[in-house]
């Protein structure tokens, strides 16, 4: 069998291996359920994803070390992993191979030569990580911090000292002097900008890393749209994740692997990676001269690394299409270089490359002058429960779409712009779109996320028992009344839904009886009395009097008044003897209803958004849940004083 | 393909390699296998959560949906120890009745996903049971009918009692196809289960001259907040305009019988009843203007409550204690 049919067969099993992880995300123990089945593996094996994460965090999340042996591969061997494992890969290039069989052997040629635009890349990679890592040189420009002028001084001798020893070998010279120049800029933005708001990390290489991306359009576009499982589910900014996802698809029919080549920044991880691989594709003619410049090596290359001449290594995605399509038998794969030169690559200016990391440092600062971290934060973003603090979250979320689709009762959506620009497609809760509110015996979230941006959680903690039970349950938020919206508050209609549904125990809803009278059933007067109705000169009225609520007050005053059970051509049937209550014909008479105003104890809210999902009044609901006193976050604590949540910050 | 291709050869070491990597497949496509064997924490958790109890069968609703229906949400099942999670406000209705387990599943209407209903069975473990709580959420001045003998309907639900099953398939909102795919689905439901409340006996004992259709009730504990007064079947009659209602409860022994009658005896009393004039082991009590009535026959006990005067409210304890030795009498 052909390499190239292995290829495929390969490309075929990763590519039903990502939808069939994305299908299985629902909670369940069926076959076609969550099970045990590893639905992130493909995730973890994104070097990118872990990458990123030690840069932002310091730390790998245990599953993430399956991309060590992504990049280890990827040195041995070369792009492996685009050209045989990524499924968007797979994609593009079923795309691209439908898109060329209808144009000429030259015009197909044409689109997979190389291009200087595929350096676009690796300053994209380069703002990404920049991004991600800036915070780590905060030891550095840290003056008042535990090492004072000692870390920067320290560079900047290590420098002097490589100049003056290496005047010969000029990387140690390079280098002598970038750590020289870097050391005195610490020193300078030490002293200028203590405080330093710009050095401000966050991930977002979850935007355009190829495995998210295509994670969360499965996820969050695709299996809604074909709803393999007969649900109807709602997921906000699908236009935009999807639009992303066809748009990465249409332009790869018009440049074959358009994203890989111009676009895909772990594409570019992996091609700085495969600069020391022992084997690589190219020319194995001995003497050079073999090739006839027919150009069929060009035909069906996905990486556009231009394998006749100079071989762009860095490109290469192993696609092993040259090899195929070369009717000299030259190309090969081997230890041995090409013989007609091969360049790793990426030939990048340092002026690019500076501005692309310059570029991404102060992307961050910008985004977050609003302080949408500190006093600026928005109440109205509810995180799923287990999330890190929010600067946490987002040094951890990869916007994958995982809990999204885990989630059963689909509260959680990808958010636009709720959470800002640096939040884009991270996970929120939204109570009025899910089939419920956030189910408090659900751990499903946390269960799948691939870089703990939502910790996974033990039932028990979530619910705060057994040896939680002095914390509490975990808090996602906490739900208040819109007193103007609520219908015993604002309108005087009975109304306890938000009470029945609320499923912690004891209940964080409670509610206060009070009596009011009905408008327009104020001014009643008795015309006769029997021993269980009164007639009245009652007007016409929608309000279901005989419903339990509502009660006929006479001359002993609301406190005694009688329940209304029936209602029967002017004549109030009540509960009890009118005539022991006082009522008299000619006396004055009220219709008054029984309100049960709710409200909501902080202490017992868990922010479900039960309540909210479940409120009757449509649109805006009249309880809201919003992320005041949720455990992630001391500094969003509602009330002081005891009995509230232990924070994990 | 090109020209070229078609002739390729293959070198040993590509067909080793390829061999190489379609084992590393299958390895990995065995290891996955393996690895679904270990399941997540979420998914222990939710068959912790809502592992049915013992005695609890798995009823697949979604087999029951007709066509123009399909299923919105998974099937959640709950016991005694987690019903509270689903309807906390009403749980304890429940388990005075002898809950055994629910299940529940959202449905929506094909054609239209934005309309949808919940369907919620309440195993109750016998009829009795599950007529109590059908009984006891009932509201009047709701249509009646249904597939069973016990259900009512509202604009945007259905309501029914069927053998041991309580159902209420609640809409989001009133919608004529969506009730019309509700009642269609509360049809097969009767017609898979097949019994019907013939277990109700008691039921048969109030005559229907004077009844309010719809008004038999079965209040499983307490029942006129007399503690320990359990099991009492209740119906309701009008009287010029006036409700009276009146019941009968069954107990294992006349002994055990006489001394519930005389528990509710010993309860108006004490809360301020005259007792009047009664023909022989029948007791009739005057409180608040009003009139009660209680007697033992065999294991009954048979009552009147609320009746506006003497003579109504013994008439209709007679006609009951009538009713009931018919049915004896048919028995032997």
């Amino acid at each position: 069998m052909r390499l190239v049919t292995i290829r495929r067969i390969t490309q075929g099993f990763f590519l039903v291996l990502m939808i069939g992880s994305c299908l299985v995300n629902r909670v369940g123990d069926r076959w076609y359920e969550l099970r045990g089945w590893p639905v992130s593996w493909l995730l973890e094996l994104d070097p990118l994803v872990g990458l990123a994460t030690v840069l932002t965090t310091g730390s790998l999340y245990k599953g993430l070390l399956w991309g060590t042996l992504t990049l280890a591969l990827t040195a041995l061997l070369g792009r492996f992993f685009c050209g045989w494992l990524c499924p968007l890969g797979t994609l593009q290039q079923m795309v691209g191979a439908w898109t060329d069989k209808g144009r000429r052997p030259k015009a197909r040629a044409y689109g997979r030569q190389s291009h200087p635009g595929q350096k676009i890349k690796y300053l994209l990679l380069t703002a990404l990580l920049t991004m991600a890592g800036v915070e780590l040189v905060c030891p550095l420009v840290d003056l008042s911090g535990q090492g004072g002028w000692i870390p920067p001084v320290a560079v900047i001798l290590a420098g002097i000292v490589l100049i003056r020893t290496g005047q010969k070998t000029p990387w140690k010279r390079s280098t002598g002097w970038a750590m020289a120049v870097a050391g005195s800029l610490c020193l300078m933005l030490g002293n200028l900008l203590p405080g330093n708001r710009l050095l401000a990390a966050g991930l977002q290489t979850g935007i355009l890393d190829p495995i998210p991306l295509v994670y969360r359009s499965v996820s969050l576009v695709v299996l809604p749209l074909i709803s393999p499982d007969g649900t109807f589910v709602v997921v906000t900014g699908g236009l935009l994740t999807g639009g992303v996802f066809v748009l990465v698809l249409a332009l790869s029919a018009w440049r074959p692997r358009f994203y890989c080549r111009y676009v895909c920044p772990l594409g570019a991880l992996l091609g700085l990676t495969v600069r020391w691989s022992v084997w690589r594709m190219g020319r194995q003619d001995k003497n050079g001269d073999a090739c006839t410049g027919c150009g069929r090596c060009d035909h069906h290359c996905e990486g556009a690394c231009d394998p006749a001449n100079e071989i762009q290594w860095a490109e290469c995605v192993l696609c092993y299409n040259c090899r195929d399509d070369c009717p000299e038998r030259i190309m090969g794969y081997s230890t041995r270089p090409s013989t007609t030169g091969e360049n790793p690559g990426p030939d990048l200016s340092r002026r690019a490359v500076l501005t692309a990391g310059a570029t991404g440092a102060i992307l961050l600062p910008l985004a977050r002058l609003g302080d949408p971290l500190g006093v600026g934060w928005r109440p109205d973003l509810v995180r799923p429960p287990g999330s890190l603090t929010e600067e946490a979250f987002l040094n951890r979320c990869i916007k994958c779409g995982l809990c999204m689709r885990v989630c059963p009762t689909n509260v959680i959506q990808p958010t636009v712009l709720e959470a800002g620009i640096e939040g884009l497609w991270t996970p929120r809760l939204d109570f009025r779109l899910g089939s419920s509110g956030c189910q408090h015996n659900c751990i499903a979230c946390g269960s799948v996320c691939p870089t703990a941006a939502i910790r996974p959680l033990a039932l028990e903690e979530r619910m705060g028992t057994a040896s939680f039970a002095d914390k509490g349950p975990v808090r996602i938020g906490t739900a208040f009344m819109d007193r103007g919206r609520c219908l015993p508050w604002a309108m005087g209609i009975p109304c306890i839904v938000c009470q029945e549904n609320c499923p912690v125990s004891p209940k964080a809803i409670t509610t206060r009886t009070i009596m009011e009278t009905v408008a327009g059933l104020d001014r009643l007067i008795v015309q006769q009395v029997s021993s269980r109705a009164v007639h009245l000169n009652l007007p016409f009225t929608r309000s279901p009097l005989a419903g339990g609520d509502y009660f006929l007050a006479g001359p002993a005053g609301p406190q005694n008044a009688l329940r209304i059970t029936g209602l029967q051509a002017g004549w109030i049937q009540v509960a009890g003897d009118p005539a022991g209550a006082g009522f008299r014909q000619q006396t004055p008479a009220a219709v008054v209803v029984r309100l049960q105003q709710p409200y909501v104890d902080p202490l017992h809210c868990i922010g479900c958004g039960v309540c909210q999902h479940e409120c009757p009044v449509r649109g805006r609901a009249a309880i809201r849940v919003t992320s005041e006193n949720e455990t992630r976050s001391r500094a969003h604590a509602l009330l002081a004083g005891t009995g509230l949540p232990h924070s994990k910050d | 393909m090109s020209e070229a291709s078609e002739k390729f050869t293959v070198t040993p070491m590509e067909r080793w390699v390829g061999f190489g990597v379609l084992l590393t497949l299958a390895a990995i496509a065995f290891g996955i296998y393996r690895v679904q064997f270990r399941f997540n924490p979420a998914v222990t958790a939710r068959q912790a959560f809502s592992e049915p109890a013992a005695a609890m069968e798995t009823i697949a609703l979604a087999a029951l949906a007709p066509d123009v229906i399909q299923p919105f949400s998974p099937p959640e099942q709950f016991d005694p120890d987690t019903l509270s999670d689903k309807i906390n406000g009403k749980a304890e209705l429940y388990f005075s009745a002898g809950f055994r387990s629910l299940t529940t599943q959202r449905f929506a209407l094909t054609d239209n996903p934005a309309l949808w209903f919940e369907l919620f069975v309440y195993d109750m473990g016998t009829a009795r049971n599950a007529f109590s709580v059908f009984s006891m959420q009932r509201r009047g001045g709701l249509e009646a009918g249904g597939p069973t003998l016990f259900a009512y309907a509202t604009p945007n639900g259905r309501f029914l009692a069927h053998d041991r099953f309580y159902l209420e398939l609640v809409g989001a909102e009133a919608s004529e196809p969506l009730m019309a795919a509700a009642d269609a689905m509360a049809r097969t439901f009767v017609e898979n289960i097949g019994a019907d409340v013939a277990e109700v006996t008691e039921m048969a004992l109030f005559p229907e001259e004077g009844r309010v259709e719809g008004s038999r009730s079965l209040v499983s504990s307490d029942a006129f907040g007399i503690t320990g007064f359990d099991q009492v079947f209740t119906a309701e009659y009008q009287y010029d305009g006036i409700p009276v209602t009146a019941y009968v409860a069954r107990r294992e022994t006349a002994e055990a019988a006489g001394t519930a009658a005389r528990v509710v005896r010993d309860f108006y009393l004490e809360y301020g009843g005259t007792p009047l004039a009664a023909p022989e082991n029948i007791a009739v009590i005057d409180i608040l203007d009003t009139i009660e009535v209680v007697l033992s026959h065999e294991q009954y006990v048979i009552g009147v409550h609320e009746a506006p005067d003497r003579e109504t409210a013994l008439g209709l304890a007679e006609r009951i204690r009538k009713r009931l030795q018919e049915t004896v009498d048919d028995r032997s």
